[in-house]
């Protein structure tokens, strides 16, 4: 009930020729179709993680830096021994202890400052990464068994793996934000010091937010080190994790909840169905969706054109 | 009387050599007070002080007995300290009721009671009401508004919050004589209610008609304090 009070009727419709595209999909895909639909929804995951801090008005540039570290530390934990499914639990509250942190540390910081700021904490576990051998130093780590034992590589279930993820993110997020935090948070947003005149702590929320967004990454990362089965620096701190969910998430409508979720889907699905046409320069669809949003779709396609309450 | 605010010694100086304000001491009681002087006088610096908003370099402030030095803006405000801002600060894209809904939620914190969006709703309207905004308002954008009516906005979020001591920031300064006329008929109403005012104002036709007291600030000292009817003067 919840999810239908925070969710628009225009975001809700949409939802729902989405839903039996991606079930389609799902069922009847196979091959690269299939592959480029579980990576859309791990993009939209992040997406949707990335825009909580959004939420609050900041623009991070630097959450490449929780995915990786979820992926790391569920990866050594695993090694370790560590039951493979409880280690990306492990690496994901890793990400969320390293959200909470940066968020102690940067806490006064906000807008050019706080993106800034971002770069530099996702660069930090990445050096880190490049020259510990535990983590396997540049070359990083390689042969990592997959979370569940997949015997044929075409098997769906690292598909709908992804796909209920994203579900279950959802319905845990809207099980317990209602409508008065989404207020709260457009108060933030807008005019921080009008917010705190009137009560509202920002600094926490802004914590409670980076640290759930953080968890997010570092759960996603750790699902997706176990589904491509080796991990390296540059590939695990990818700026390309910290700008596909930003961009996908302004695409669909930073300031609404299903908006960056559905951003980053077109956003991504395009990229690969282009790619087919155009292997290279494929990625230019991220460049036209940034010069889309910010001269004709200011807010995204999800504009929060109704009033909350 | 009882006193509501204590300001001690309270100096303020930017990068080590711009004094705002030097050992400002008063008290105040419960009821109306204005702070007056020309501009550059320290007196919004006075308010953010209070409010929070800004750190004094020195001094103490006790509001209710209180040493709330330490405590972050959003913690006054709990503490019973609602404020205006000289240039109004409102979320601009949301509706009318929806900036009071958010002064209303702190409101109900305060007094431990937990409103539902409905509820929320119809006690932002009665402010809006009371305020003297007109209903067919309610729903448009808070940017859409004129600046007296952001104005009776910002007040209206800000009593919302149920506070003990409203700082009001020069709230009649581009108001029209009817509109400061209806200004200080809502802020009479509010002191009845129990909320006690320190206003910054340069209206000094709405200070006589309002304040008990009035500070006079000038270049970031206090060099005259006078109360109604009482002629004398003195720092």
């Amino acid at each position: 009930m919840k999810l239908l009070q925070i969710v628009t009727k225009q975001e809700l419709k949409s939802s729902l020729i989405a839903i039996p595209v991606f079930t389609l999909i799902l069922i009847n895909g196979s091959g690269y179709l299939l592959t480029a639909a579980s990576y859309g929804f791990l993009i939209a995951i992040l997406s949707f993680g990335w825009n909580l801090t959004a939420l609050t008005g900041e623009i991070s540039l630097g959450h490449a830096g929780f995915f990786g570290i979820g992926a790391y530390v569920a990866v050594i934990s695993g090694i370790s021994g560590i039951n493979s499914v409880l280690s990306v639990f492990i690496g994901a509250l890793a990400a969320g202890v390293y959200g909470a942190i940066t968020s102690l540390s940067f806490y006064r910081l906000s807008g050019v400052g706080f993106a800034l700021a971002s770069i530099a904490f996702s660069q930090i576990p990445k050096i880190v990464a490049e020259n510990l051998s535990i983590t396997g130093a540049g070359s990083g780590i390689v042969n990592i068994k997959p979370l569940f034992i997949i015997k044929s590589i075409n098997t769906p279930l690292r598909e709908y793996i992804m796909g209920a993820s994203l579900l279950i993110i959802l319905l845990i997020f809207t099980a317990f934000a209602g409508k008065k935090i989404w207020l709260k948070l457009s108060a933030i947003r807008q005019n921080r010091i009008a917010a705190e005149a009137l009560g509202i702590a920002t600094i926490r929320y802004k914590q409670i937010n980076m640290l759930i967004s953080s968890f997010i990454f570092g759960f996603v990362g750790a699902l997706w080190t176990y589904w491509i089965g080796y991990i390296n620096p540059d590939t695990a701190f990818d700026l390309y994790f910290s700008t596909a969910p930003l961009i996908g998430a302004l695409f669909g409508g930073r300031n609404s909840l299903i908006g960056p979720i559905i951003g980053a889907l077109i956003l991504y699905l395009s990229d690969s169905a282009i790619s087919m046409i155009f292997p290279v320069g494929h990625k230019a669809v991220y460049g036209l969706a940034i010069l889309v949003t910010i001269m004709a779709l200011r807010g995204g396609i999800f504009k929060a054109k109704k009033a909350i309450i | 009387m009882k006193t509501i605010l204590e300001i001690k010694n309270i100096s303020k100086i930017y990068d080590k050599t711009v004094v705002a304000l030097s050992n400002v001491s008063f008290k105040i009681e419960y009821g109306i007070t204005a702070i007056t002087g020309p501009n550059g006088a320290g007196k919004t610096t006075l308010f953010n002080i209070i409010s929070g908003t800004v750190k004094a370099s020195s001094g103490e402030i006790r509001f209710l007995g209180k040493r709330i030095n330490g405590y972050q803006p959003h913690k006054r405000c709990m503490a019973g300290i609602g404020r205006t801002f000289q240039i109004p600060r409102l979320f601009d894209e949301n509706s009318l009721l929806e900036n009071v809904a958010i002064g209303v939620m702190t409101g109900a914190k305060k007094i431990k009671e937990n409103m539902n969006i409905d509820s929320l709703k119809k006690q932002a309207g009665e402010i809006l009401n009371f305020i003297g905004i007109k209903e067919n308002k309610y729903e448009i954008k808070a940017k859409k508004l004129t600046l007296a009516e952001q104005k009776m906005l910002q007040l209206a979020t800000a009593v919302a919050t149920k506070p003990k001591l409203m700082l009001i920031d020069e709230l009649s300064s581009g108001m029209t004589f009817q509109d400061a006329l209806r200004l200080s008929d809502v802020i009479k109403r509010l002191y009845d209610y129990g909320i006690s005012f320190l206003m910054v104002e340069h209206n000094m036709e709405l200070i006589n008609k309002l304040a008990e007291k009035i500070i006079v600030l000038h270049e970031g000292q206090i060099v005259n304090v006078s109360e109604k009817g009482d002629n004398e003067t003195g720092k």
